[in-house]
């Protein structure tokens, strides 16, 4: 039950404590904030058990923790230790180029990113409880979180104008992209098997009837969250302003001068962020810098290009 | 016009909107739904009230820049007789007010007592509220001036009676029987999971998530049968 809340970035007790202080509605726990995963370079993977143990013993609200997309091995070992959701994401490194998890196999529920309408719309086919715009984590830029945010809004009221035939089209498109392993073999024939099931018209009707209930409700049917950049109280209104259900908050806090202070900040600004003048006292809140930040032109890896 | 105060702190709160318009539709009366995010939004011009779920430490925090809660629990000290629905995390709130209020449902409750995400749950539940129209009532969906568009809600869950209803428990909290002083409406087998004192009512499910507005009908309807009290 997590609209309208911000959840953040932790890497030990002691940031889980003051992220629980602050009004989080949940914190993700991972060794490193995206942006220290960016500076360390290697192979990003699922945070040690013990330290994600460590958060949930001193937490009372939700913690979510991360795997590798497609990475089963990793996802079960998180569902055991029960933590609340897990995180497919792409601030690790992906462990399979072809399919994301089965999501659906989970007593536990998933969050995936996404930047255009058919990978959110493939997420959810897969099972994924939650969305998040996947921004470009760890840079303190907010340029990407609005790009897919903006994306998938437009994309939305595209879905609402299409009559059937065009619906159907639609799905047809976004089932395409599970053949990625079909047409990577060079043998003859085809054979499309995923995960999830053959690619055919149980599928295409799975995902035709997604994208009838985009057109019914008018947004995603799950709670769809901004990530990926938000570094300030601005930053976080900004994103609600835009439609989008809540605030993950990854390097934002962490990497700023004054953490406690940015962190209640940031969770004043996401509740009041219609409100200008309470949105300018958040700023106010802060002291000292927010994260530093990169221009995308800069990075040597883009996050927001893995998965699909 | 019935004024009715929405807590826009954080949680489920546009899926509390719909069900609250639906339930007016079914019992043709005008509504208007007012957003509550400082104090002074929480005036005696509203005729009820609904503290929606979330994270009660979430909610607690988020509102103490504005002190919308304060707020809140004052208006309801200055109005015993209107009506309020708490959900969930809004259950809290009403049996465990900061401040050192006093509680205003007699029933005492743990958070997070069924465990973690994964020991959340859906079942039937047995109510003691009538089943209404409403059930069947679709309502226009609206976005707000940013976009913000209510989830859909779950079928309900009719298995032909009319005491059951479909429970949607998430990191719920948990009433102790013992320390319930108040009238149950609310049972899941031997549980008690929501409860009526008064004008107040609390329940540890999420009633908006769920396409079965009786909740939200009874919130209405004893604003309707309510004697003026000031």
């Amino acid at each position: 039950m997590q609209q309208g809340g911000v959840i953040m970035d932790v890497v030990d007790a002691e940031q889980a404590a003051i992220a629980e202080e602050a009004g989080a509605v949940a914190v993700m726990a991972l060794e490193r904030v995206p942006a220290d995963i960016r500076a360390a370079g290697g192979v990003a993977r699922m945070s040690h058990p013990d330290m994600i143990q460590g958060i949930l013993d001193c937490t009372s609200i939700p913690v979510m923790a991360k795997a590798r997309i497609g990475h089963e091995g990793e996802a079960r070992i998180l569902e055991a230790m029960g933590v609340d959701m897990v995180d497919e994401s792409e601030v690790l490194t992906p462990a399979d180029p072809f399919f994301h998890i089965d999501k659906k196999a989970y007593e536990i529920p998933f969050v995936c990113g996404a930047t255009e309408l058919g990978e959110a719309v493939r997420r959810i086919y897969e099972g994924a409880a939650m969305i998040r715009t996947k921004g470009e984590a760890g840079t303190g830029n907010l340029v990407a979180a609005v790009t897919h945010s903006r994306l998938i809004t437009q994309e939305i009221k595209q879905v609402q104008s299409m009559s059937d035939d065009l619906l159907d089209e639609t799905a047809d498109l976004i089932a395409e992209r599970f053949r990625v392993l079909a047409n990577t073999s060079k043998l003859p024939g085809t054979h499309l098997e995923t995960p999830f099931g053959p690619i055919d018209d149980a599928m295409r009707s799975s995902l035709r009837s997604i994208l009838d209930d985009v057109k019914e409700l008018g947004r995603l049917p799950v709670v769809t969250f901004s990530a990926g950049g938000i570094a300030t109280p601005a930053d976080a209104s900004h994103m609600m302003r835009m439609g989008m259900d809540g605030i993950f908050v990854g390097s934002g806090i962490f990497k700023s001068d004054d953490p406690p202070t940015m962190a209640d900040a940031i969770v004043m600004a996401t509740a009041h962020y219609n409100d200008g003048a309470k949105v300018a006292e958040a700023m106010a809140m802060t002291k000292g810098d927010a994260m530093k930040g990169d221009e995308l032109e800069t990075l040597e890896v883009r996050l927001d290009q893995r998965g699909w | 016009m019935l004024r009715i105060g929405l807590a826009m702190l954080q949680g489920a709160r546009h899926e509390h909107e719909e069900a609250l318009l639906a339930s007016a539709t079914d019992l043709k009366l005008d509504v208007e739904i007012v957003y509550l995010r400082s104090a002074n939004d929480v005036d005696d011009t509203i005729d009820a009230l609904v503290l929606p779920g979330g994270e009660s430490t979430a909610m607690r925090k988020a509102s103490t820049s504005e002190g919308l809660l304060d707020g809140i629990y004052s208006w309801m000290e200055d109005h015993v007789s209107r009506p309020v629905l708490g959900t969930c995390a809004g259950a809290i709130l009403l049996a465990m007010p900061d401040g050192g209020r006093s509680p205003f449902i007699q029933a005492g409750i743990s958070r997070n007592a069924w465990g973690r995400q994964r020991q959340s749950f859906e079942a039937s539940v047995e109510v003691d509220l009538p089943l209404h129209e409403s059930s069947n009532v679709r309502v226009t969906r609206t976005a707000d001036e940013f976009g913000h568009t209510p989830l859909a809600v779950a079928p309900i869950l009719n298995d032909g009676e009319a005491t059951s209803f479909p429970g949607v428990f998430i990191r719920a909290p948990r009433f102790d029987s013992e320390s319930v002083n108040c009238n149950v409406i609310a049972r899941f087998g031997d549980e008690i999971v929501g409860v009526i004192d008064g004008s107040k009512c609390a329940v540890t499910f999420h009633p908006e998530l769920t396409g079965d507005r009786r909740f939200h009908t009874w919130l209405l309807q004893q604003i309707v049968n309510q004697v003026p009290t000031n």
